[in-house]
């Protein structure tokens, strides 16, 4: 699972972390190479906070290793850990003004004032807040709250910065803003981040890499292609993007390919280790295509149960011998109406054989 | 090694080596030993002492104290480190109290030891700064240790902060009422005496039920036991009828009102007793008022079970009304609008929905009053006659004619069972409810107004009650500049001069008043103790809310027992506790300190508890992940933003300390007499006069005090918005 060495900063070795009767994080092993911004992903309660917690030394593992700079620090406290968080509240000190938040770490770090004061001023103008040294917290906004919180973390220069969802507090509009902000300082400064969020299109958007976790354990890590294109299971097929998860056959393995029937249709998709048999396929809704024309070729009959247009593009039901499936397609300006008759197609993309 | 632990290594060192051993004769704050030093025994270091005077058992102290030299240089992740720490800690802690406890003015303390190790002709005092100091090392050498094994997170300031305090209230609480309860089976010599004890606590003078009978009196149990439920349904009524005016009728006066429930706490409670009598004593104002008005003859009714009632329903409603008002306002307006939506009347909202949602908060005042009642020692002592209590027959076994330590130590048990029964019913049964916020975010409504009648009955209760609470204050106010309450009616500074004149002579000025004296000790020992017990109670709050750790419950019942301890039975305790080596402090102010951090601490930390669990717990941790330990973190993140908290453990423990009548009359020594004694001493004598000027003196600097209190700390800085909010928060404390 892990990956490679030489250049890993974070690393899990089967690390184990209960709370009371509930395992939050179960025998984890992952690495985190430098300079990537990896994201850990999965559904509320999945144990992502909890793993992010034991990388900062907020909690302490039951059992396993954890090695960050390649020093085991499993037994180190966040003090002595040297990696900085961006709270989900921010956590930024109500009493004490944004330049006195900034310059808190350096300054219980015993650093002298000139140069407290120099790093300061550089990070907030990083962020772009330069003079706002002297207001207090409450008289920012939520995405200036913010850009103090980084900066506070930045200021450290830590080996690893942690960020547990980070865009949670702010309004729709500012999220796609600041998460591209955070994207770009991150690779402008070469940061190695590890970042949590339960969004699935935020984690596209910023990560080298992508850990998907469910029930406290990794369901599957890759890049975010990787990912969308060949999940692992259905769980991933249907928490990164949506899929319509479809009973198949598999007749018969061809090299690096699997001939399987669905529905009647025969495709070949790439075996991943499954054998002859019966089988699952994940189709992505953008992959099925309709269309109300009698069609030549081969294809499945269906009906539209529902149609909604949602501006960019259409979403349908279609009841069809292989159940119930769910459409997206991209031409809004011929749309299908429900109660029609339509045959279905399958893309050459957009399928593939996953565990049940 | 960490830097902190090498520290303590060294303060071991410098208190077994340096410092005097034993306790100086000038008491903790005297200088005069460096004359002997370091030659004589008084002031000899432990080492010294160990090898010049013969105390050889002090010698052995020396072992645990070189075990951690060796472990200087070694990693802090090495185990050896730990496993050396660790046992040189609990082993150096365990000799240095047991060689203490073991050896005391008479050689050996325990028979079996002297069987053991043969007679010892040498014998030892209390222990002194040097002890002091060799034990906080081993203690805090020993948390370090188990920190480095991992324990809660790793973090030796945590598990230094559980260790002391658990130390200090297993030494302050639970082994002086061990004394109490060991001394109660106990004969007069010392002699285990089971039927002894049995016959003093199943003695007719605590349950005997003559009054039925006759007019003889009943046992001091049962007067206690029937004063204290008729004060808590008294009080838990009348703090009702408050609560009700306030929060559900449209009473104009409401602030005069919540002012109420501040006197109380800077009064001292005997002082009630005392506005009881000048107004309806033999020669109090009512009383010859209805003498002359209508030919009711003075008699001394107040003197017994109706004027000690009387005078405690006055002290205790204000707490009733403190805890029913935040019920009352806490039932959902929600809630009672929805009852109205569905065609239920006035009467049947309040009968059906308001009160039933209340009955948490009833039975918790009930139970407070309860506990008061019990632990009430002023008022019964003032105005009980004949009628005793067990809070003051405790007090007259041990100060009076009889002299019985056993019997006193039979009576606290009897007093202390009813108490922590109470105080578990109330943990048990409502001690969560009280805490739930009945209030959600969409609740904006109104309350339903109380149904006709019984806003009526309940301005019947109030207005006349609190007509009589001002009438009593006015009076506490005014009798200080009488001559001789009801028979001589003319204006005097009499009393004042008496216990408060100044002279200025040519060697500066003379605090020639008799009040004085008492009054700079109270205020001193009131100073010093505020800011210790506020210290407790934070770092207590912080420890419970912030960390997870093994034995949590236990922890958390073991500080907040002494708020169920009556006063009476920790003084009876500390007594029995500290006037034998090896922790001999009767007579001093120490003991004074220690009686009132460690009755009040569950003030504060209840206060601290509030607070802090509305504090974003990831504050803290973002000041961790900067890099700063968990000192620095309380020290520059909690600490300023529990300011509010820190006011009212401030104002609280000093008020209390200054007010506190039940444990001091038994602390108090010629050298340290408090203010409360004093007045009741005074009052004993018969002279009101002086007794009610010096009560209002104190009452007019404890709220200057509390000004003050808020001045210095200041106020938390969270923004504009916030202040405004801030202030009034601090104007109501
Ligand atoms: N301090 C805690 N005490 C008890 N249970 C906890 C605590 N923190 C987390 N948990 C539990 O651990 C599991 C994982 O929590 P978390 O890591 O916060 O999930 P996520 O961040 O993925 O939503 C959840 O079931 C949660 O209830
Ligand atoms: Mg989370």
């Amino acid at each position: 699972m892990s990956g490679e060495c030489g250049a890993t900063v974070v690393e899990f070795r089967n690390v184990s972390k209960r709370f009371g009767a509930v395992s939050a994080v179960r025998e984890l092993s992952f690495a985190i190479e430098r300079g990537a911004l990896v994201t850990l992903l999965g559904p509320s309660g999945c144990g992502k906070t909890t793993t992010l917690r034991l990388i900062a030394g907020l909690e302490h593992a039951d059992s396993g290793t954890i090695r960050i700079g390649g020093r085991d620090v499993t037994g180190l406290s966040a003090t002595e850990r040297d990696v900085s968080m961006v709270f989900q509240s921010y956590a930024l000190f109500p009493h004490m003004t944004v330049g006195e938040n900034v310059a808190y770490g350096l300054v219980v770090g015993g650093e002298p004032r000139e140069r407290v004061r120099a790093k300061v001023g550089e990070v907030l103008a990083m962020v772009g807040l330069e003079g706002f040294e002297a207001r207090l917290p409450s008289e920012l906004s939520g995405g200036q709250q913010q850009r103090v919180a980084v900066a506070r973390a930045l200021v450290l220069e830590p080996q690893v910065l942690l960020f547990d969802e980070p865009l949670s507090n702010l309004d729709a509009k500012l999220r796609r803003r600041v998460r591209d902000e955070i994207r770009e300082l991150q690779q402008r400064l070469g940061l190695t981040t590890v970042y949590v969020t339960h969004d699935q299109g935020e984690a596209l958007a910023v990560s080298d890499r992508i850990i998907v976790m469910k029930n406290a354990a990794i369901a599957q890590e890759g890049t975010p292609r990787e990912l969308y294109e060949r999940p692992a299971d259905l769980f991933v097929a249907d928490f990164i993007g949506d899929a319509n998860l479809v009973a198949a056959e598999i007749r018969r393995l061809e090299g690096e390919f699997a001939v399987v029937d669905v529905g009647g249709l025969e495709l070949a998709l790439p075996h991943r280790g499954f054998g002859a048999g019966p089988a699952s396929v994940a189709i992505r809704p953008e992959a099925l295509q309709l269309s109300t024309a009698a069609a030549d070729g081969a294809h499945i009959r269906g009906s539209v149960s529902k149609a909604a247009y949602l501006g960019s593009h259409m979403e349908y039901s279609v009841e069809s011998p292989l159940g119930s499936l769910f459409v997206v397609d991209r031409s809004v300006a011929r749309p299908i109406r429900a109660g029609t008759a339509v045959s279905i197609r399958l893309a050459g993309h957009g399928v593939t054989l996953v565990r049940r | 090694m960490t830097r902190t632990a090498a520290l303590w290594l060294a303060v071991g060192w410098v208190g077994y080596a340096l410092l005097p051993w034993y306790a100086i004769d000038g008491g903790f704050w005297g200088f005069d030993w460096f004359s002997g030093y370091p030659a004589e025994l008084a002031s000899a270091p432990g080492l010294l002492a160990g090898l010049t005077q013969g105390r050889i058992w002090l010698l052995p102290i020396a072992l645990p104290l070189l075990a951690p030299v060796l472990v200087l240089r070694a990693e802090r992740s090495d185990p050896r480190l730990a496993a050396v720490l660790v046992a040189a800690g609990a082993l150096g802690f365990g000799y240095t109290l047991l060689q203490g406890f073991a050896i005391g003015l008479n050689g050996w303390s325990w028979d079996s030891f002297e069987a053991l190790f043969g007679p010892l002709a040498d014998r030892q005092f209390g222990m002194g700064y040097g002890a002091l100091l060799v034990l906080a090392a081993f203690l805090f050498l020993f948390s370090h240790g188990l920190a480095a094994r991992g324990l809660v997170g790793g973090d030796a300031f945590v598990v230094g902060s559980i260790a002391l305090i658990v130390t200090l209230v297993v030494l302050f609480i639970f082994w002086p009422i061990s004394r109490v309860l060991v001394s109660a089976v106990q004969d007069n010599a010392g002699h285990f005496a089971p039927a002894l004890f049995l016959a003093k606590l199943l003695h007719h003078s605590v349950w005997g039920l003559d009054c039925f009978a006759g007019s003889l009196t009943c046992g001091v149990a049962w007067n206690s036991l029937v004063l204290a439920v008729l004060t808590g349904l008294g009080t838990t009524i009348l703090g009702l009828a408050f609560a009700l005016v306030v929060t559900r009728t449209g009473f104009r006066a409401k602030r005069t009102l919540r002012i109420l429930t501040v006197l109380p706490i800077i009064t001292p409670p005997f002082v009630i007793g005392l506005a009881v009598i000048l107004l309806f004593g033999r020669s109090g104002a009512i009383t010859t008022f209805l003498d002359w008005a209508i030919g009711i003859p003075p008699s001394r009714w107040v003197y017994g079970l109706p004027g000690v009632w009387f005078a405690q329903m006055l002290a205790f409603t204000p707490i009733a009304f403190l805890v029913l008002i935040g019920v009352a306002e806490g039932v959902s307006p929600a809630m009672e609008e929805a009852a109205q939506t569905l065609r239920a009347d006035r009467w049947r909202v309040f009968t059906t929905v308001s009160l039933p949602l209340m009955r948490p908060g009833l039975a918790n005042a009930f139970l407070l009053g309860f506990i008061e009642s019990l632990a009430d020692f002023g008022n019964p002592m003032v105005l009980g006659g004949n009628f005793d209590v067990l809070a003051t027959e405790i007090f007259f076994a041990i100060v009076g004619a009889q002299h019985d330590q056993g019997r006193a130590a039979v009576l606290s048990i009897v007093l202390l069972a009813f108490t922590l029964s109470a105080f578990y019913a109330q943990r048990r049964w409502l001690g969560r409810r009280t805490y739930v916020t009945l209030t959600g975010k969409g609740d904006s409504g109104v309350h339903a107004r109380l149904p006709e009648r019984l806003t009526w009955l309940a301005y019947g209760l109030a207005v006349p009650w609190a007509a009589l609470t001002a009438v009593i204050y006015g009076m506490i106010m005014f009798g200080g500049f009488v001559e001789l309450w009801g028979l001589k009616h003319t204006l005097t500074l009499r009393h004042y001069i008496e216990a408060f004149s100044v002279e200025f002579t040519q060697h500066g000025i003379l605090w020639s008043g008799a009040a004085w004296n008492s009054f700079w000790i109270t205020l001193w020992i009131s100073a010093v103790s505020a800011p210790l017990t506020a210290a407790v109670g934070m770092l207590t709050a912080y420890v419970l809310v912030r960390q997870r750790f093994a034995g949590k419950g236990a922890f958390e019942f073991g500080t907040m027992l002494s708020f169920a301890i009556p006063g009476t039975v920790i003084g009876v305790s500390y007594i029995l506790a500290f006037n034998v080596p090896p922790i001999e402090i009767t007579g001093t102010g120490v003991i004074l300190v220690i009686c009132f951090i460690f009755r009040n601490m569950p003030v504060g930390l209840r206060a601290g508890i509030a607070a802090m669990s509305q504090l974003d717990r990831s504050l803290d941790e973002a000041s961790l992940t900067l890099g700063a330990g968990t000192f620095t973190t309380v020290r520059r993140v909690v600490l300023p933003l529990l300011k509010p908290a820190m006011v009212a453990a401030l104002v609280f423990s000093f008020v209390r300390a200054m007010t506190a009548i039940s444990a001091v009359i038994f602390l108090v020594s010629a050298n340290y007499d408090m203010a409360t004694s004093y007045i009741i001493g005074r009052v004993e004598n018969g002279d009101f006069g002086l007794a009610i000027s010096y009560s209002s003196v104190l009452i007019l600097v404890m709220v200057v005090a509390i000004l003050l209190i808020q001045a210095f700390v200041g106020e938390r800085r969270l923004g504009r918005r916030v202040v405004g909010e801030m202030s009034l928060g601090g104007s109501a404390a």
